[in-house]
This record gives C-alpha cells, structure tokens and sequence, in this order.
C-alpha cells in the first residue's frame, strides 16, 4: 500500500484465508484495484522444492501484477 | 462506522431483544446480550464530552474507520458502560492508534491476542475498577464493561469480524473483555504509572497485545531465589510469541503474598526484571527445534554454533513490566504478548 501510494509498482501477496480482510482494507484505503494475488494455505507444511514449484507456478501472476496497472499510472 | 452512529442518533426505543435483534443482524456485537444504544444513554455516556463528540481520533483498522468520540460512547453503551467511563476509553482508543502498538496486526492476527487495558490512578478507583482478589473476573463491573466496549470497538469500528477479517485460530477468552487495575492500597511496589514516569496523582491507561493470564503458582517459596525459578521456568517456553519475537514487552502480575517476599528481601522491581530477562531463557538447542524458528530473522546475537547459548524473551530487561494484583494466595501471572509492537502508556486526558 506504501509504496502503491510512491508510485512504485506493488503486489501483495498473502494466502487466501486472508482475502475478506484484504478486500475490506483495500476498500477502506480507497485502493481497491490493488493488485493482491492470493497463493493456497498453507505455505508453512511446504518443503523448498514445494514452495519453488509454488513460485514457478504463480510468478508470472505476480509479473502482471506489477505491469497491469502501468498505464493507469 | 457511520452506520451505527447515524442509526444511534436517532434510536430511541429501550426495547432490549428489538435492539439484540437488529444488532445481530448488523454484525455488532460479541456474541452476549447488549443495552440498547438510546439517544438518550448516549448522550449520558457523551456527558461532558458532547461538544467534542465528532471529534476523529485516528482511523480504526483494518476497516479505517473513524473512531469518533461519539462512536466509542455509543459502543460504551453497548457494552454495559456507566456514564463516567468514557475519558478512559477514548485515552486508551487513542494508545491502541499509536504506532508502536501495530493495531493493525493485532485486530487480524491469527495468533489469540487481546488488547489488555490497565487503568491505574485515582480515576480507576472513582469508576470502581478492581485490583484486588479475583481482578480478571468475573464479577466486577467496572472491568467487565469497560473491557468490553473496547472488543466491541475493535469489531464495531474496526471491522475485525472473528473468523473473517480477525483470523484468530482459536482466539481467547480475554477476547471478550481485559480489563483491570493494580492492588495499590496493599501493593509494597510503586504503581505502573509511577514507573512509567507519571505522578502518583494522575491516572493512566496502559494498553498490549496481550494473550490471557498464564498462572504462576508456588506455593512453597519464601524467598526469591525459588519464586523466581517458578516464574523463569513457565516464562521460558517455546510455544509463545515472545520466544522468537522481540519487538516487544510482556507482564508480570505479581500476587501480593508473592510481592512481598521479593520486598521482604529488598528486591527493587528493576532487580526482578534484570533476573527474569537473564533467567527465562530457552536453550538454542531446543529454540531451534521449533516455535518460529527460521521465520525471523535471527538475532545478532545468535551464533548458530553455540548449542549452549541461552535464548531470552524479550530484547532486554525493561521489557519486563511489574504490575502488582490480586488478593490472598500464592499466585501470580505472567501476560505473554503479541511479540510485534508494544504496550503503550497515555495519560487521560479528557476529564
């Protein structure tokens, strides 16, 4: 949020049990298109290769994340 | 937020299951019947403070909304207040949006943190706030309202809806109200205000992070040498935040038979903070075996190498607070905390 608000290109990422609490806060701060992309829970029982196979498959969700609102700003 | 203030500006029917009704289906309560927010308790609980009702504390997270003064009185009302009360809660309102206590994480956290609420000073006893024998409750109204228009606040205004947006895992029953004051008239230790720098004379609130009293019982010690193993050795255990976070400070509520026997000794409370930072401490062998180890960045201080290094709780020995409470018998306890953030102290202001 932070740095969305320095202009500078974020994503938050955080596990979906936590997506009610995101959508209200992002509301609330009157940023609702802040690019959240929300992994599977939980992250904590992974195993390395677990969480890079995890990585490889949502890193290119994260990319756009960052890229998809450039023209709006 | 405004919702709730709009609609309580202009109820005024004293109708208890109407009122119970609605609030449930409006999400505002916790759970236990609540006193119908009328015009006219509101404006009681408002009493000297109506002129500054619209006044905008801070933004309430994790919904930001405007803790006005108006919307904790009508949250006072709710949860049972007596007019009176009110200076308290917004000078505690006001510690939980300070920074240092990290609100935001600790409205959502999963980890089962209450915001525990010490008033201590002369205005603790005019509201008739307990500090002596069983003063976690239940029993003692003072306590179990005030406590309780704060949860309700935290829900009301900052939209932390259990289960939703307060993703406590199993959450605690302090969650429903923490509220309490020191066992000054018979305590042999200053109270917390005095230490914290305030005068004798003023009233303070203190606010933290706090998980429910744990017990520490020793029935058998007469003097501080065995009392202290007792508390360092329930103090240092692996499954509580502050064993692998540091930002932070926790509680010790010292019963009286307990505090005397450290006074009886001559043991200032900086004496017991500098023996519990250095004594509670866990093995890394063990640390590092499970809790949150590798979560966190380690400590400098923690050489990987060095099995026999001892882990303390708390960054250093101030963060070992002494509050005196209770009645007779020998316990005491300890009130871990959230580890990020922490507790705050304000004088009230608003009387």
């Amino acid at each position: 949020v932070e740095l969305e608000k320095r202009g500078i290109p974020a994503v938050a990422i955080c596990t979906l049990p936590f997506e009610r609490l995101v959508v209200s806060a992002t509301h609330a701060l009157r940023m609702p298109d802040l690019e959240v992309v929300f992994l599977p829970h939980p992250l904590a029982d992974r195993s390395a290769n677990q969480l890079d196979e995890l990585v490889d498959e949502w890193l290119d969700r994260v990319a756009a994340g960052l890229t998809a609102g450039a023209a709006s700003r | 937020v405004s919702a709730l203030v709009e609609w309580a500006t202009s109820y005024t029917v004293d109708d208890a299951d109407a009122f119970q009704a609605l609030a449930e289906e409006k999400r505002w309560g916790d759970g236990l019947p609540l006193v119908p927010a009328t015009v006219e308790k509101v404006q009681a609980m408002l009493g000297p403070l109506a002129a500054d009702s619209g006044r905008v504390l801070g933004l309430f997270p994790p919904r930001f909304g405007e803790a006005t003064i108006e919307s904790l009185a009508i949250n006072a009302v709710m949860a049972g207040c007596r007019p009176g009360v009110l200076p308290i809660i917004v000078a505690a309102v006001e510690a939980m949006l300070e920074p240092q206590f990290n609100l935001f994480s600790i409205q959502a956290t999963t980890h089962p943190g209450a915001v525990m609420l010490l008033v201590s000073g002369p205005i603790a006893r005019q509201v008739g706030i307990h500090g002596g024998s069983g003063l976690f409750g239940p029993g003692f109204q003072a306590n179990a309202t005030i406590g309780r228009a704060i949860r309700l606040i935290q829900t009301n205004v900052g939209g932390a809806y259990p289960g939703e947006t307060d993703l406590a895992t199993q959450g605690t029953p302090a969650k429903f109200t923490f509220c309490f004051t020191e066992n000054e008239d018979d305590s042999p230790y200053e109270p917390h205000r005095v230490t914290m720098g305030y005068d004798l004379a003023e009233t303070t609130v203190t606010v933290a992070q706090a998980e429910a009293p744990h017990n520490l019982n020793d029935h058998v010690s007469e003097d501080p040498k065995g009392l202290l193993v007792t508390f360092a050795q329930t103090i240092a255990t692996m499954g509580k935040n502050n064993a692998y976070l540091f930002d932070s400070d926790y509680f010790l509520v010292l019963g009286l038979e307990h505090a005397n026997i450290l006074h009886r000794y001559g043991w200032s409370k900086k004496d017991v903070q500098k023996h519990l930072f250095e004594r509670a401490r866990i093995p890394y062998r063990l640390w590092r075996l499970g809790g949150m180890a590798g979560m966190t960045p380690k400590p400098r201080y923690i050489d990987a190498d060095d099995e026999d290094l001892l882990i303390p709780m708390c960054a250093q020995a101030e963060d070992v607070r002494i509050l005196v409470g209770g009645g007779n018998g020998r316990h005491s306890c300890w009130i871990p905390t959230f580890g990020i953030g922490r507790s705050v102290t304000r004088r009230i202001g608003l009387v």
